[in-house]
């Protein structure tokens, strides 16, 4: 009975279904996951290929006598047995999810005509979105790409590939991003400096000069660093995970809001870094060494002073806010002391697009720093702390 | 795993067979062998825990393979959930357009058709509803049962 | 019990009778009594505990004063205000009492210390909150110096530790840089002013350690070591310490002694100093060495000599990066050769008294699914 029907509907809808399936077909001859800077109508980039030839070879033919190429101990590799029928079974996953690739890109095709011949702005960008989101759903099953994202570092990820960001992205969420904002509510970074965030890119500062291993690594939100750490400016990676065409300006500001205000028994903000009009995409995402030796002072509105804090004026918190720009910044002399971030924001247009914090306290190498940056003797403060109210 | 009371399939008795016992005065008797007694003990005092069979350490290359068999059949089912979705709402549109032409060519029908039946929640002689229409849509020559009496 | 019964009198514990006359009265007699004892109830009365507010709204408090002695938590604590184990309430900053509703606790009643007087409670959500520093500048400069130098006793007994340290990577400097001079000095023949060589040293010292503790490659070395000696200048410029001329100057002769020596002396991905090669005369040795191993000391079991050989081609300095020494070693030194390697298996062996020099493997054949006995040259296995 089943038969019958379906019979009676092939015939109604015979044509349009043979043309799918030779379509499909057609497609599938192509194997669109193996082409790569090719000729053919999709041109996909070489970095979604597995970047490693032999486990490549290992995972897309069948496992061989000598076992997985991952594992690199010979006699463990001789011990491991892959599970029963994982071969057979992933070769006919592969195909299916590869027909459907296909099919995606073949969407992607007729969305880039219409993108060659679209005028309306809105509808540019609604298309380059759309585009965007099939080149991830395309790629996001192929198992080169979700090998490379799973065990390559994320430094080495193609950031270019809407693919990989959006894989670096659910990273992201999962983890670091988690990690930041609880640091940025326990140390009051919100509401002490900037009202809230809403994040969008990941954040990652670095201070590259220390040769201790311990200090020279990307450092975790809310960490504490001795004085001789911080002593150069830091290189600070801001990854966007939206399609950044062209060149985004950002600009960084580093603010130390608890610098001790006597004449009022209370705190105030000290701005320790600003930088502006800093162009970057998503392949192109570190402010770094390089850059800062080579053009440092076109972006570099308030020189670098790493925080100092004296004797039992407890933490002080560096905090570090990213901002994404909509046009190019022309910013004056600002003061240092008495900064006040919530002003600068406002009239500058600037959207807080990341954040990211660490802490100090006093410590030996404190003197050290202050005569390099010229600031003179640090005060000392009593270790107890006395009861005087604010004066207001 | 070794399951002491999974039935065994070894011991010459095909799987599912019933053992009939026969009864046997006196003290009773293990069935079990004094091996099979010690292993049993011996697990009795393993934890739950312990005894889960062990997770399995798949390599790169087969967490990969394994990940896209997942997404294969996750697409897979997700297409045969699409294609009954339609059929569904084929159906429906087909059912609703007949009533919608009961309705222009007999008012009166198409009343009855709707009319409700009170006091019955669910037709009892109604057919358990299936995804195609029976072989033999309509009987013709139907004649009810005779009542006998 | 009922209280009315027909007959004889019923006993009340008051001392009194009821009694039921002819005529059907009730009457109440009082017969004498005398309370011997007092009751059990009602003598759990206490002195009151003298709970509720001490101080009101507006009102000024110390840190530490008692706001609120209450039983369970009337009112909850707000800003700068913190609760006791039996729930009284007390200030930790000097300020002004304002009893209040907390937004996201519609239902309780807050009390706060605001740090000016006439600052509402609560603080808006987004907006900074009012902080009191507190700690006092100490004048006296002897006790500021004394209490400057006061460590913690976990610091404290840390020195010692410290001091060691610094000690060895002092030494540590100071043999590298004695190492470096004689490589500049006589493999190099440079010759360089004292002050120079000072920067040269403490250059390569720097990219050195960063190469090889923190796996930076060469490039990004030196120029954070170039940028590491750029911004001190800066710093020497800001605190006056150098004139912009001075500055201009140094920063020229800096940059020229970095030219003249990039095209000389390089760091190697293990941090050692050697003579530089350019890109294609280090592709070309790449090849050669390649080619070599590739010929010669592939697919064959390495006599220990021919294991030094490779390993000293493979750390040839200034060719390969870590991570191409890596993959090279993994390839032509191996930690057990591959089975498939010829001589690498010696069938038929006695596995109760094998040949000398030979070990006994029992190996997992995957054809016919079983393992089998055999005998492997010393040679097969990387010696530690």
């Amino acid at each position: 009975m089943l038969s019958r029907i379906s019979l009676r509907r092939f015939s109604v809808l015979g044509a349009a279904k043979a043309a799918q399936k030779a379509e499909v077909d057609w497609i599938a001859s192509k194997n669109q996951w193996s082409y790569f800077n090719d000729e053919s109508y999709v041109k996909r980039s070489e970095s979604l290929k597995l970047n490693k030839p032999e486990i490549r070879e290992s995972l897309l033919s069948n496992s061989s006598e000598s076992g997985p190429a991952s594992i690199e101990n010979y006699s463990q590799r001789l011990a491991y047995h892959s599970p029963v029928a994982i071969d057979e079974t992933f070769k006919m996953a592969y195909e299916m999810l590869e027909t459907d690739a296909g099919l995606i890109y073949k969407n992607i095709d007729r969305f880039r005509a219409k993108l060659k011949t679209a005028t309306d702005e809105k509808e540019i960008e609604f298309l380059k979105k759309t585009i965007d989101k099939l080149l991830v759903s395309a790629e996001i099953s192929n198992p080169e790409v979700l090998y490379n994202a799973t065990f390559n570092p994320a430094s080495t990820l193609d950031m270019s590939q809407p693919v990989y960001r959006q894989l670096a992205k659910e990273k992201w969420e999962s983890y670091d991003l988690m990690i930041t904002m609880q640091r940025l509510e326990q140390l009051h970074v919100i509401p002490d400096t900037l009202p809230t965030l809403e994040p969008k890119v990941d954040v990652k500062v670095k201070f590259p000069h220390n040769l201790e291993e311990e200090f020279s690594s990307w450092v975790t939100p809310g960490e504490i660093l001795p004085a001789y750490a911080v002593a150069q400016p830091p290189t600070i990676q801001i990854q966007e995970f939206d399609t950044v065409e062209s060149k985004q300006l950002y600009s960084v500001l580093i603010v130390n809001p608890d610098t001790p205000d006597l004449a009022t028994n209370s705190f105030s903000t000290t701005l320790q870094y600003g930088l502006a009009n800093v162009p970057l995409d998503n392949v192109d995402n570190v402010i770094d060494t390089k850059k800062l030796l080579e053009n440092g002072d076109k972006f570099t509105f308030k020189d670098y002073v790493p925080l100092v804090p004296e004797k039992n004026a407890q933490n002080q918190r560096a905090c570090l806010w990213v901002f994404k720009q909509n046009g190019e910044l022309s910013i004056g002399d600002v003061a240092r002391e008495n900064f006040d971030i919530r002003a600068f924001v406002e009239t500058h247009g600037l959207n807080a697009v990341g954040a990211h914090v660490w802490r100090q306290h006093f410590d030996r190498s404190v003197e050290t720093v202050r005569e390099q940056y010229g600031l003179g003797k640090g005060r000392v403060f009593r270790r107890v702390r006395g009861t005087k109210p604010i004066i207001e | 795993m070794f399951n002491p009371f999974r039935p065994s399939t070894i011991s010459g008795f095909p799987s599912g067979s019933v053992v009939l016992k026969t009864f046997v005065r006196g003290k009773r008797q293990s069935t079990q062998s004094a091996s099979t007694k010690k292993v049993v003990n011996q697990l009795s005092a393993l934890s739950a825990s312990r005894k889960q069979p062990k997770l399995l350490n798949l390599c790169n290359e087969d967490l990969i393979k394994h990940r896209t068999i997942v997404n294969a059949w996750k697409m897979f089912k997700r297409r045969e959930e699409q294609r009954r979705h339609n059929q569904l709402k084929k159906q429906y549109k087909s059912i609703y357009n007949a009533m919608e032409d009961l309705k222009q060519t007999s008012p009166k029908l198409f009343e009855l058709a709707n009319a409700k039946e009170e006091g019955k929640r669910f037709p009892l002689e109604m057919r358990v509803p299936t995804d195609f229409p029976p072989t033999q849509p309509w009987v013709y020559n139907y004649s009810p049962k005779k009542e006998t009496k | 019990m009922s209280l009315f019964r027909l007959g004889s009198g019923s006993y009340h514990p008051s001392g009194s009778i009821l009694q039921i006359t002819a005529l059907k009265n009730v009457v109440q007699i009082r017969t004498a009594t005398k309370k011997v004892s007092g009751s059990k109830t009602n003598k759990n009365d206490s002195a009151g505990r003298r709970l509720g507010p001490k101080v009101h709204e507006g009102n000024f408090v110390k840190p530490g004063q008692i706001i609120m002695r209450q039983r369970g938590s009337k009112i909850h604590p707000g800003e700068n205000v913190k609760i006791g184990i039996d729930h009284t309430v007390y200030a930790v900053e000097p300020g002004y009492v304002h009893f209040y509703h907390d937004p996201f606790h519609p239902l309780r009643k807050y009390v706060g210390v605001s740090l000016k007087k006439n600052l509402p409670l609560p603080t808006p959500h987004f907006a900074p909150r009012v902080r009191r520093f507190g700690y006092e500048l100490i004048e006296d400069p002897s006790e500021a110096v004394k209490e400057e130098q006061h460590m913690s006793r976990k610091e404290y007994l840390y020195q010692p530790k410290l001091d060691e340290l610094s000690k060895a990577r002092e030494e540590n400097k100071s043999n590298l840089l004695s190492k470096f001079n004689e490589f500049i000095s006589k493999e190099l023949s440079l010759e360089l002013g004292a002050k120079d060589l000072n920067l040269t040293l403490e250059r390569y010292y720097n990219v050195h350690e960063l190469v090889k503790l923190k796996g930076m490659s060469v490039e990004s070395a030196e120029t954070q070591t170039t940028y590491n000696y750029v911004h001190s200048l800066k710093l020497a410029k800001a605190r006056g310490d150098l004139s912009s001329e001075e500055f201009e100057d140094s920063l020229a002769h800096y940059h020229d002694l970095v030219d003249q020596l990039s095209k000389k002396i390089t760091v190697d991905a293990t941090g050692a100093l050697t003579k530089y090669l350019s890109a294609e005369e280090k592709a070309s040795r790449k090849d050669e060495i390649i080619e070599k191993l590739e010929t010669e000391y592939s697919n064959r079991v390495l006599s220990i000599q021919d294991k030094i050989f490779v390993g000293d081609l493979i750390a040839t300095p200034g060719v390969f990066d870590v991570a191409e020494r890596e993959d090279l070693a993994k390839k032509y030194l191996p930690l057990v050769v591959p089975l498939t390697v010829p001589g690498s298996v010696i069938e038929n062996i006695d596995a109760r008294k094998p040949p000398k020099g030979v070990i006994v493997q029992r190996i997992f054949d995957e054809a016919t699914r079983s393992t089998r006995v055999v005998g492997r040259p010393k040679e097969v296995f990387a010696t530690q």
